[in-house]
Formats: C-alpha cells, sequence, structure tokens
C-alpha cells in the first residue's frame, strides 16, 4: 500500500509547512529510518543534536513534507520488502553515491517516484546489501543496549567516578584513556580493590582499578550471544563498539527487562540496586 | 523445590558492630566475597551496608575509609522469618528494591537471603539466572 498525498491519515499530527521534525512526527522519521546512533541520525539530519550541528553547516533539516514523502519512500521500500510494519531496511548511505535516503526525498523537484525506483533497483542488483530486518524474535544487543553511556577518564580520581555513578544512578562506567574505552570501572571494584586496600579515593585513579580489557559487543551482536559473552566473562555488562567507537553499553538487567518485563528476575536485576 | 527463605537463605552471615569503619566492612566483603555486611549490635541487627552504599556515601564523599558503619545503616531494616514464601520474600526485594534481605528468628538474625538465591530457586534454568550465578550474587 502506497501513501497518497492528500490522505488525511497522513496529515494527522504533522506540523504544516517548513517545519522541523519534532515529537512524535521526529519519533516516525527515525522509526522509519530505524536511525540508532548519533551519526546516523547526523547524516538523516533528523536527530536533534544532529539538527543543531548540521543547521549549524547551513544544511536544510527535515520539515514536514519531507515526513510525508519518506512515509511514501517507506511504504514502497515496505511492499518491496515484504515482512511486517516498521521493519525496514537501513539503507547504506554509500550506495546512494553517498546520499541518504532522506537526501534523495528531500531534494526539490526531484521525482520522487523515479528515486524510489532507483533505491529499488540498487537493492535488487545486490549492490546493496539485503535488508537487515529486525527480528522480533531474535533481538540484537542494539535494540535493548543503553546509548550514551557515563565514561570516566582513566586519570579521574575514584571520587569522580563514585559521584557519577550516584548521579546517574548506575553501577558502572566504561574507563576512557586517550580518547579510547579500555575497560570497565564497577561500584565493587572500588570497594574491594581500593577501599578495602586504604587506597585515598580522592587521589587514586580510575584506570589502576579499572577491569581490562573492555570486553565489547558490536550493536548487530545477538543478544543470546551478550548472554553467553557475559557468562563466560562473568560479568552483567559488556561494552557496545561500532567501528571503535563507543556507542553503548548493555546490561544483564536490560537483557532481563527485555525478555520478561514482569517476571522476578526483571524486577530484581534491574539495574543498579538501590540497596 | 524450595518453598521457603529457611531452604534458600545464605547462614554464613557477616555480622559487624556499628563502630566498625568502612574499610573493614570493605575488606570483610572482598575477603568473604559478599555483597553486604549486616551491622548488629549484641546480636540483634540494625542495618545493612552494602558494596554500593559504600560507593554511593563514602567514596564519593571523599571519605578515608574511616566512616563507621552506624553512620550509614540509617534506614529502616526490613527482615525476612525463615519460614516467609518465596514468592513473598520476592515481592518484599521489589517493593522495597533492594537486592538482600536478613532473616530474623526470635529476634536473633539466621540467615540473609539475596536476589542470587531466589533466582537460582525460582527460575533455574532461565539464561539470565545463570549469568547471575556465573557473576556471583553481587558482581
Amino acid at each position: 500500500v502506497i501513501d497518497r498525498p492528500g490522505d488525511p491519515s497522513l496529515e494527522e499530527g504533522i506540523p504544516a509547512g517548513p517545519e522541523e521534525l519534532s515529537g512524535d512526527a521526529l519519533a516516525e522519521a527515525q522509526d522509519i529510518l530505524e536511525i540508532d546512533d548519533r551519526t546516523t541520525g547526523g547524516l538523516f539530519g533528523v536527530d536533534p543534536a544532529a539538527i543543531e550541528h548540521w543547521r549549524r553547516h547551513g544544511v536544510p533539516i527535515a520539515h514536514a513534507e519531507t515526513l510525508r514523502r519518506l512515509r511514501e519512500v517507506a511504504s514502497r521500500l515496505h511492499s518491496h520488502h515484504g515482512g511486517p510494519p516498521g521493519t525496514l531496511p537501513t539503507v547504506p548511505l554509500a550506495a546512494y553515491g553517498g546520499r541518504s535516503l532522506l537526501d534523495l526525498v528531500r531534494e526539490p523537484g526531484l521525482d520522487l517516484r523515479r528515486a524510489v525506483d532507483q533505491v529499488l533497483a540498487l537493492h535488487d542488483s545486490g549492490e546493496v546489501a539485503p535488508a537487515r530486518r529486525r527480528d522480533p524474535a531474535r533481538p540484537v544487543v542494539g535494540d535493548l543496549m543503553t546509548r550514551d553511556p557515563v565514561v570516566v577518564d582513566a586519570a579521574d580520581p575514584l571520587q569522580e567516578a563514585a559521584r557519577r555513578m550516584r548521579s546517574a544512578d548506575i553501577g558502572d562506567l566504561v574507563v576512557i584513556e586517550r580518547g579510547e574505552p579500555v575497560g570497565v570501572l564497577t561500584d565493587r571494584d572500588i570497594v574491594v580493590r581500593a577501599v578495602a586496600d586504604s587506597r585515598d579515593v580522592r587521589l587514586a585513579a580510575c584506570g589502576s582499578i579499572a577491569t581490562r580489557p573492555l570486553l565489547a559487543v558490536s550493536p548487530d551482536t545477538p543478544v543470546e550471544e551478550a548472554l553467553q559473552r557475559m557468562r563466560s566473562g562473568a560479568i552483567r555488562r559488556l561494552a557496545v563498539l561500532e567501528a571503535g567507537r563507543l556507542v553503548g553499553v548493555i546490561g544483564l538487567g536490560d537483557i532481563a527487562v527485555a525478555c520478561d518485563p514482569d517476571g522476578p528476575l526483571a524486577a530484581v536485576v534491574a539495574e543498579p540496586s538501590t540497596d | 523445590m524450595a518453598t521457603v527463605v529457611r531452604e534458600v537463605m545464605t547462614r554464613e552471615v557477616c555480622e559487624l558492630p556499628p563502630s566498625s569503619t568502612v574499610t573493614e566492612a570493605a575488606r570483610a566483603m572482598r575477603d568473604r566475597d559478599l555483597g553486604d555486611v549486616v551491622v548488629a549490635e549484641d546480636g540483634s541487627p540494625r542495618g545493612v551496608v552494602t558494596d554500593r552504599d559504600i560507593v554511593l556515601r563514602a567514596v564519593a564523599e571523599g571519605d578515608d575509609g574511616g566512616l563507621q558503619l552506624g553512620e550509614m545503616c540509617s534506614r529502616r531494616l526490613r527482615t525476612l522469618s525463615p519460614d516467609d514464601s518465596l514468592e513473598d520474600a520476592a515481592r518484599c526485594m521489589r517493593t522495597a528494591a533492594v537486592r538482600r534481605l536478613v532473616v530474623v528468628e526470635d529476634g536473633r538474625i539466621v540467615g540473609v537471603l539475596s536476589m542470587g538465591d531466589l533466582l537460582a530457586e525460582l527460575e533455574p534454568g532461565s539464561p539470565v539466572a545463570g549469568v547471575l550465578h556465573s557473576t556471583g550474587a553481587r558482581r
């Protein structure tokens, strides 16, 4: 089914005119495009931080007309690929000559139908990797991870790490050294490796206590595999890296809550504890 | 299958007097691989101090390890009876948002029930419980 312009359902709740996307409209655009990190969002220009970035660089931001056309493309891509709604492929930007799907969609005067035909032809020719579809029965780390993890610098004192754990209500931090994620520091590490040794928490550096190396998975790693990694490493949390860049963390609690939100596991492993 | 707290609880409890320091508690946690100590006076419990409490209330404040446990465990202590059902224990942990409860019988401490103990009993086959088991009760 192709969304038709003029269909009242399309216009509902969408701001008219060249306004930037916000609220529900922004969420919908992100859903359609499966935008799931700041970088991708930046390329598509719909992440709030990215919008600000692109605005500073004079790049037009997404607006309501864009969303309407986006829905049409999404609808066609969806009928092309089949599958349940909301499972559209992430579109590799390079396949479109460096232009994103959204670039195509919002190009003034572009024949959208023809552009979409070109997009679909690229998919069919195999030049574009097959659509990666979300399978609810086999979730991947990217579906459940916590984005923008709280970090601490390896040179920071433990007291600073403890403050961040307290203010963010979390039990562990990713430790950064010279810009690279190198390890994880938990609240328990601070207690058994520093306080128990009478180290001065105002002076001792996080890097000297953290667990290294960093155990990491990628956003595409199946959740089952992440659980296996936690079990074999006897840890409850993994860093999520994409092309060497820290994009999130995934904890046992995230998985338990997602698998069975009302179960006893979710209730008790939801992290961190307040006891 | 166990149905009451007595069958599942950990009987080994680390009790420290209120005058103990944070450093002493941290050493006990490290040496006995525990996530908490029970602060007790004359055999009756006054509170629980967890490893996380030490981080939030002592380390974050720049404490040198000399803070006394009696000053840290001010919250009302929730306890279980050894005859409470595991379901009641799980509910209590959930509503109190704690991972451990002290088990008291006739006013004396007889054990501690952790969520790890509880999970292993309630959902032994689940993969999440498996990780909890492999990582110990706390880590």
